[in-house]
């Protein structure tokens, strides 16, 4: 059948508008702006690559890589501990446990709250002296365990990833429990008829029935372990401290653009190369995630 | 049986451990917010003394330079039109998409994704410049249009499949009438789009909500600073005042939530087609 497209675009044509708008336009400037030197205000200077050269091997190449590593080490944690546990507790979920609407509800909490609370919530939770935490490791003889969480170069990437999955494991629980619910119940109760165990039920028919979710939330783990910028930001402020111990390419991103306090440069262009590269990674498996979700509805 | 029985109790248990946790840092915030700061210095888990107070709420509600009933009234100034206006725009563009046949599955579904992948951050710089030129930096207006522009995507993409699950010929009946596209669009298929645009609504409203690096590069004077942005003001320099602090992160969060608790189940049926579908 032909196109209508004089009938289709009225009905698209103001959605698009605002979308080349404000997000195509702006995207494809900052591609443009990476290959410039520009402070803000001044004039803009074309370098060409030097941007990228000196992100990649030059001057900011150990920042870089150091703040790229901890995006990977990032993933790889809330890909085992978010999606892990919410596989697990979606399985606990999914045989009508008594509660199980109150809980879901408890463990998806923190996911409608704002980023900005978030923060609040965990940097008063962690407070050194006077926040539950510490206190609670005195009171079970642990008081040797005690420190600043967020403070110590040891442990504050951690930290966060620990309020990130806090914060995030409702969402995985949610999805993965719809996927569960989905399996037709017949398959169940053929499997228990013939006697088998819940943990046979767990690793032959919903595991397996379940890897398309898996696919697909790992490849938005990925998405997000990249652009992940807030709960750096709301835990331990543009500088990633400490030393950059919890530095990402978000806040190196960030430092570079508009600079901030200790940091020398403030160079869009330079800031904009950060972006492209973030973007030029996460765009391979972005367009696998297409690919997966178009799969996935055709069946 | 027996063991079936443990096992079942094993599972009860750690499901409300887990609870606790989750929960454990609400109920401190809200203890915090509830209490005079000398109790909670000894540690808001110690009930020895226990003295109520809405001190803590009456000055986050007034406070001179953050106050909350000035950002709580921005916040939905703003966060109402960048629900409403992305919502008709999105459901109409779905609904194109959907019904004239176009190659649009493909295409629309990579713009969305260029979406997802891209950080926030990235269009920052000239997302500021594009609303100096159009003279809209520090207008709630400005804010609403990016707000608008980052739900577009994705609220087309979730209505289009849902219009697909909407067969077509209740439509053609209408159309054999003689009715124009757009009377049939805002007269059967808007109606039925209602539960869809529900599960939507939810998502799009907490999400602007609880934004704040949106609203931090558009919007700077005191007076129209959004509740999420007062938060951090309310932090002293010198000196936190956990309490105040507390009763105000309490305010900000009571509106999703209650979004939440009422569109429950909108919400989630949302949340799940907007990641897997």
């Amino acid at each position: 059948m032909r196109v209508k497209y004089r009938k289709l675009l009225p009905f698209i044509l103001p959605a698009l508008l605002i979308y080349m708008t404000f997000i195509i336009y702006p995207f494809a400037y900052s591609f443009f702006l990476s290959f410039f030197s520009w402070n803000g205000v001044g004039e803009k200077i074309f370098v060409g690559i030097k941007n990228f050269k000196e992100m990649l091997f030059g001057n900011y190449s150990k920042e870089f890589f150091n703040a790229l590593g901890h995006n990977i080490y990032i993933f790889i944690m809330l890909t085992i501990f978010e999606l892990g546990l919410g596989f697990v507790i979606a399985t606990l979920l999914a045989t009508n446990i008594k509660g199980r609407r109150v809980f879901q509800t408890i463990a998806y909490l923190p996911n409608i709250i704002s980023m900005v609370l978030v923060g609040f919530i965990w940097s008063m939770m962690l407070n050194p002296q006077w926040g539950l935490i510490n206190q609670f490791l005195r009171t079970i003889g642990l008081g040797f365990l005690a420190k600043p969480w967020l403070g110590d170069p040891n442990t504050a990437l951690n930290t966060i990833i620990f309020v990130n999955i806090w914060r995030n494991v409702g969402f995985y629980v949610l999805v993965m429990l719809a996927a569960i619910i989905d399996i037709p119940p017949e398959l169940f109760e053929a499997a228990y008829m013939d006697g088998a165990s819940n943990w046979k039920v767990v690793w032959r028919i919903i595991f397996p029935l379940t890897v398309p979710t898996f696919q697909t939330l790992v490849v938005l783990l990925f998405i997000w372990s990249f652009n992940i910028f807030d709960v750096v930001y709301a835990l331990e402020g543009v500088q990633a401290g400490p030393f950059r111990s919890t530095d990402v390419l978000g806040t190196l991103f960030y430092r570079t653009a508009f600079g901030g306090l200790g940091s020398a440069a403030t160079d869009l262009g330079l800031g904009a190369a950060v972006a492209v590269l973030i973007f030029m990674m996460v765009i391979p498996l972005s367009l696998l995630y297409v690919f997966l979700v178009e799969r996935r509805s055709k069946r | 049986m027996m063991k079936r029985k443990i096992l079942r109790y094993i599972r009860i248990a750690t499901m409300w451990l887990v609870a606790l946790i989750w929960i454990l840092p609400f109920v401190g915030v809200f203890m915090t917010a509830i209490r005079p700061m000398e109790e909670i210095l000894d540690g808001w888990w110690n009930f020895e003394k226990f003295n109520l107070t809405f001190e803590n709420f009456s000055k986050a509600l007034t406070h001179p330079t953050a106050s909350l009933a000035q950002g709580t009234k921005n916040s939905l100034i703003v966060a109402i039109p960048a629900t409403v206006i992305p919502l008709l725009i999105a459901t109409m563009a779905g609904y194109g998409f959907s019904r004239y046949k176009f190659p649009s599955k493909k295409l629309t579904f990579i713009l969305i994704i260029i979406t997802l992948a891209l950080p926030q951050q990235m269009i920052a710089v000239p997302v500021f410049q594009l609303l100096n030129a159009f003279g809209l930096v520090d207008r709630y207006l400005g804010l609403i249009l990016i707000h608008s522009a980052w739900g577009i995507p994705w609220i087309t993409f979730f209505m289009r499949n849902f219009f697909s699950t909407i067969p077509a010929n209740i439509e053609e009946a209408a159309r054999i009438d003689g009715a124009s596209d757009f009377l049939v669009f805002f007269r059967i298929i808007f109606p039925l789009a209602l539960p869809g645009i529900a599960s939507a609504a939810a998502l799009q409203f907490t999400w602007v909500w609880s934004d704040f690096f949106l609203a931090l590069i558009s919007v700077y004077s005191p007076e129209k600073l959004l509740a999420t942005q007062r938060i951090p003001l309310m932090r002293g320099v010198y000196h936190v005042d956990w309490g105040l602090l507390a009763a105000g992160a309490i305010l900000v969060l009571v509106v999703p939530l209650t979004v939440y608790v009422i569109l429950q189940k909108q919400y989630v049926k949302g949340m799940v087609g907007w990641s897997l579908k």
